[in-house]
């Protein structure tokens, strides 16, 4: 059976931590990279007789994430324990929502090849987060750092409407683009701030039901998750070709072998014991707080992308381009706004020569010296005529590295375009002198060896001569 | 005549008089607790040099006109599921042997700001799961009134220490009857209020919705004057109510009893209520009507059933709230094996059979399939007991109602049976299910000499009306005036 | 309704506690028998009744984000069993 007669089927859980201050029910601190134990108490410890006491920022960041993803906000939620033992959950449950989650029934707009697809929210919940064991490479003892535990975390919870591990690595970039767009979530997957999880499952295609689905952890990359659901939809197509059944279990991706290996099978099934958390009364999210967060809901990724291409001009692409970063898109608008006119132009330098200098760089667009009033000068020395597009390339990316004036830099290097029609026609005789045998052949009518004739003249004026001057000079040259 | 003698509140007036020294009373509850509690048993630890600084403290700031009031210098004891910053606190299991918090309880921290002195820390059934305070994993613990017999449970140590003139007051805790019934068998006075009156910070959690922390006295004054201290909101319990304190302390003084409507359950008053305690009980009705209450019956239909919420309830709180013992951060921990070893190891050592097993049904409650069946239907039932208890106080003000179907029962003589056992907490489940509060007044003895106590409910947030009736009671009788003559 | 030894079992393996031949018959019964004790909690209609999870009909509170100062390291590990430096040290976990 071919490859095309199936489907995957995929949904993302991902957990992103609250961008607060203090951890979400005690009033410890959340930097990251603190000493070992060091932002700990009663309460995140779990020492006997602490309680929890709810952070309103996290309430905050939960509503706000819930109405960026478009979800219904609940008046009454409950917090619930998840019972179980592990070295890095100290009070041997988590606190966490179940039956009545912040939010839910949200979606998430995704670009696809067939156009534009909704992947739906099925819930997003507030929870705290676990420790951190620490095991010895050596094999001796695992050590317990509680930092982390009590960090604030929302998990967000995809409907099984993804198709792809391309659709799936778009979601990602969306969810990641709005968290951060809402200032709740750093984005960072590295460090573990964002953290994705996916279950996998595939089913021939007009099948309607669900086949057995299987958890992925650990994809900590986009190019992780990408790998990691191919591999799996292979994986399971083989299996159920081969005849055998998908287990249901948890699978850990290996990013060296590019492989998902199954976790080591518990001896049952866990039940985790859900129940009220009783030392936390219901949440409540009145009208005024959602009203008063909707409010404060910056313009999101992808109403930005629209307003790009309506009020620029731009393409969809370019447009998404643009605003996957916020930051990107800021500095595209004010590089606009100084330029004053052609925001194509302004795309097409912001898109292929600034992102491709700050490529790489963890600071983003922040890295860049070449701040937007600077390239809005350098596209009016452009515009001038006084450097040519490849001068101008060679100035941005001294900008960028010192900041200096790109008019100060052209100087400086000596850059500014030969106009002087004069100088001009002196180098084009000279060409025409040199080079009798081609000069023959476009009088000859071979009149493709111009490009050659303008490329010896520009070589001649060291690059900075006025293309469109040179040409001219040289059709008056050639056709005398 | 003997320090100890005195109430709370002579004491609180002998201070202010100068007439005795806080260094003094407090010498004398030492000096007491070294001659009695070999025999009694109420006490796990005493801070002896700590207590006696605190003392003196106080006699320098009385000397200096800043004495802080009613309870300053004041030596009272605490249960010992009260965190107390490096005093152990072991919950009477060994689970938390040698675990020292770094952090006071609210409750206990407010009884250090007004002045309290704390003697040290009382016995209990571990982790408050008992009615004998024989589940203990450190000793037993005596009734004063017949050394044989229990002090009732699970705050046997608080009541016994009350009752045996060792301190002039307790805390306690109460999940189902815990202050209640050993208040009743010890022939002293325990109130436990509504949830959310005090803190439960630093209280060691039995079940969470259902603790609540109260107080112990000779009197209904001595144990307003200690609640009053310790209740209000606070900001470290989400679960503490907001609502401000009214003058207990107040309400005691010349209370009356005058048109105010008592409502006696006849669920109450069925068969398996020792006779005796039922006569007491009845006579004690009669004081009130003779003070001017008036009396109606009342019914509580779902009283039935409380005992069956509660054991479905308390033990899956409690297999949660217990699941921090891993051996890992604190307490005991058996080194033997593996990680899942460590747990299964140092749990099957650190807690007692009653725990095991409360732990056990907990989580099978909570296990799927049996959550829906019981844990779901429990709170259902709680909250048809909660309407039972608002449509009885649409018409009347307080409720009376004996504490325990008996009085004290032999120490030792314990039920092969789980759920016999737990039938006798039938008269002080049902107001920690609906989040009421309760008081045990001392109205009488049986043949044998067996104090008998009263329980008085009321509506949440209304400790008032118990205060008023326990006084005005108490101005009327001299039940609580007696003195245990074992430890005499 | 009587227990099996397998739910003893299972639960005791839920709750992390060891048990040896003897208390597994002897929670097996007393499960029974509160079991069956709280079989009476069938009888009753309880179709349209809320479940009561919480004491008070409050909602939660709420605190600022502020961070507020927690236990020194020394503090936080004092009562630890086994601890190496600032970390808690448990048995190898094996992944």
């Amino acid at each position: 059976m071919a490859r095309s007669d199936w489907e995957a089927v995929i949904g993302l859980e991902v957990h992103a931590q609250l961008l607060t201050d203090s951890k979400i029910f005690c009033g410890c601190s959340t930097a990251f990279g603190a000493p070992p134990n060091s932002q700990t108490c009663p309460v995140c410890l779990g020492l006997p007789g602490s309680l929890p006491v709810l952070n309103e920022r996290v309430v905050e960041f939960g509503v706000r994430l819930g109405l960026a993803l478009n979800c219904t906000i609940r008046e009454h939620s409950v917090f619930a324990r998840k019972n179980y033992f592990y070295p890095d959950l100290p009070k041997g449950y988590q606190i966490s929502q179940h039956e009545l989650p912040l939010c839910e029934n949200g979606h998430l707009v995704i670009d696809t090849p067939e156009g534009e697809k909704k992947v739906g929210i099925i819930r997003a919940h507030l929870e705290e987060d676990a420790g951190k064991n620490l095991h010895d490479p050596e094999g001796g003892p695992s050590r317990v750092d509680l930092n982390r535990a009590g960090v604030p975390l929302m998990e967000i919870v995809s409907a099984p409407d993804i198709r792809s591990s391309d659709e799936a690595v778009e979601y990602l970039k969306n969810l990641r683009s709005i968290l951060v767009y809402i200032g709740v979530n750093d984005g960072n997957l590295e460090e573990g701030s964002l953290r994705c999880d996916a279950n996998v499952s595939v089913r021939k295609r007009g099948e309607t039901g669900f086949r057995t689905r299987v958890e992925i952890k650990n994809l900590n990359s986009f190019r992780f998750l990408k790998q990691a659901i191919d591999f799996e939809i292979e994986r399971q197509i083989r299996v159920w070709e081969e005849g055998g059944q998908v287990v249901q279990e948890t699978r850990l991706f290996d990013a060296q072998a590019g492989v998902t290996r199954s976790m080591r099978s518990k001896e049952e099934a866990q039940d985790y014991r859900y129940f009220p958390e009783p030392d936390l009364p219901p949440l409540r999210v009145d009208e005024a707080l959602v009203a008063r967060v909707r409010e404060s809901l910056p313009e999101l990724p992808r109403e930005k992308q629209a307003r790009f291409v309506r009020e620029y001009q731009l393409s969809a692409y370019d447009a998404s381009v643009l605003v996957a970063d916020k930051a990107v898109a800021d500095y595209y608008e004010q590089a606009v706004a100084a330029y004053g006119k052609n925001p194509k132009t302004v795309a097409n330098w912001v898109i292929n020569e600034v992102l491709r200098l700050i490529k790489e760089n963890p600071e983003g667009i922040r890295a860049t010296r070449a701040e937007p009033e600077r390239l809005a000068a350098l596209l009016r020395l452009l515009d001038e005529g006084r450097i040519n597009a490849g001068s101008a390339k060679a100035i941005l990316e001294e900008v960028h590295r010192t900041g200096e004036e790109p008019e100060a830099v052209m100087r400086a290097r000596g850059l500014e375009q030969v106009s002087d029609v004069g100088v001009i026609e002196e180098a084009v005789a000279r060409v025409i002198a040199a080079n009798p045998a081609e000069l023959e052949k476009y009088r000859a009518g071979k009149k493709a060896v111009f490009g050659f004739f303008m490329g010896q003249v520009m070589r001649e004026l060291k690059g900075q001569g006025d293309p469109k001057l040179v040409s001219e000079a040289l059709r008056r040259a050639l056709d005398s | 005549m003997n320090p100890t003698d005195l109430t709370l509140r002579e004491l609180a007036d002998a201070l202010a008089a100068g007439e005795l020294s806080s260094e003094e009373a407090t010498r004398a509850c030492l000096d007491r607790i070294r001659a009695t509690d070999e025999r009694l048993g109420a006490f796990l630890h005493v801070a002896e040099e700590t207590a006696l600084a605190r003392a003196r403290e106080s006699d320098r700031r009385r000397r200096e006109g800043n004495a802080l009031g009613a309870l300053d210098g004041v030596p009272v004891a605490l249960k010992d599921n009260i965190s107390t910053a490096g005093m152990p606190t072991t919950c009477a299991s060994r689970i938390l042997e040698g675990y020292v918090p770094p952090f006071d309880a609210t409750v206990a921290r407010r009884l250090g700001d007004a002045g309290a002195v704390v003697l040290g820390k009382v016995n209990l059934d571990e982790f408050a799961m008992g009615s004998t305070t024989e589940t203990s994993a450190y000793r037993v613990t005596r009734n004063p009134w017949d050394l044989s017999r229990s002090p009732g449970g699970s705050s046997g140590g608080s009541a016994a220490a009350v009752a045996a003139r060792q301190v002039y007051g307790a805390l306690g805790t109460d999940t189902g009857g815990s202050i209640r019934q050993p208040a009743s068998h010890c022939g002293v006075v325990g109130i436990k209020p509504t949830y959310g009156r005090c803190s439960r910070y630093g209280v060691v959690a039995y079940a969470s919705s259902l603790d609540q922390v109260g107080t112990f006295g000779r009197t209904v004054e001595d144990a307003a004057i200690l609640l009053q201290a310790i209740a209000g909101h606070d900001p470290l319990d989400s679960t503490s109510v907001s609502e401000p304190v009214p003058d207990w302390v107040a309400a005691t003084r010349g209370a009356s009893v005058e048109g105010m409507r008592l409502g006696i359950p006849k669920e109450y008053f069925v068969q398996g209520v020792d006779p005796e305690v039922e006569g007491a009980i009845r006579a004690a009705i009669a004081t009130l009507v003779s003070l001017g209450a008036k009396v109606e019956e009342i019914s509580l239909p779902h009283t039935e059933y409380a005992i069956a919420a509660y054991y479905v309830v308390a033990p899956a709180e409690a297999s949660s709230n217990l699941a921090r013992f891993d051996g890992i951060r604190y307490g005991l921990s058996v080194r033997e094996g593996g990680l899942r070893d460590v747990y299964l190891k140092t749990r099957a050592a650190g807690f007692g059979p009653e725990v095991k097993r409360r732990i056990l049904a907990g989580t099978w409650a909570l296990s799927s399939g049996n959550y829906e069946q019981y844990s779901i239907r429990a709170q259902k039932v709680r909250t048809l007991i909660r309407r039972d208890f608002e449509e009885a106080f649409k018409r009347v003000d307080a409720i009376v109602t004996p504490v325990a179907p008996t009085a004290a029962r032999r120490l030792g003589e314990k039920a092969e049976d789980p759920v016999e056992a737990y039938l006798a907490d039938v008269f002080t489940l049902a107001c920690n299910l609906a989040g009421l509060p309760g008081m045990s007044v001392p109205c009488g003895f049986t043949s044998k000499g067996l104090p008998v106590g009263m329980q008085l409910l009321g509506r949440p947030m209304d400790e008032a009306t118990l205060f008023r009736v326990g006084a005005a009671y108490q101005q009327a009788t001299d039940w609580h005036r007696q003195s245990p003559p074992e430890v005499a | 309704m009587e227990l099996a030894r397998e739910d003893v079992e299972r639960a005791a393996r839920l709750a992390a506690i060891a048990l040896d031949e003897e208390e597994v018959e002897r929670f097996r019964r007393d499960l029974s028998s509160m079991v069956t004790y709280f079989d009476r909690l069938l009888s009753l209609d309880l179709d349209d009744v809320p479940p009561m999870a919480h004491a008070s009909a409050g909602i939660a509170p709420t605190r600022s984000d502020e961070v507020q100062p927690g236990l020194p390291v020394e503090k936080a590990v004092a009562n630890a069993p086994q601890s190496d430096g600032p970390f808690f040290v448990v048995p190898r976990i094996i992944e």
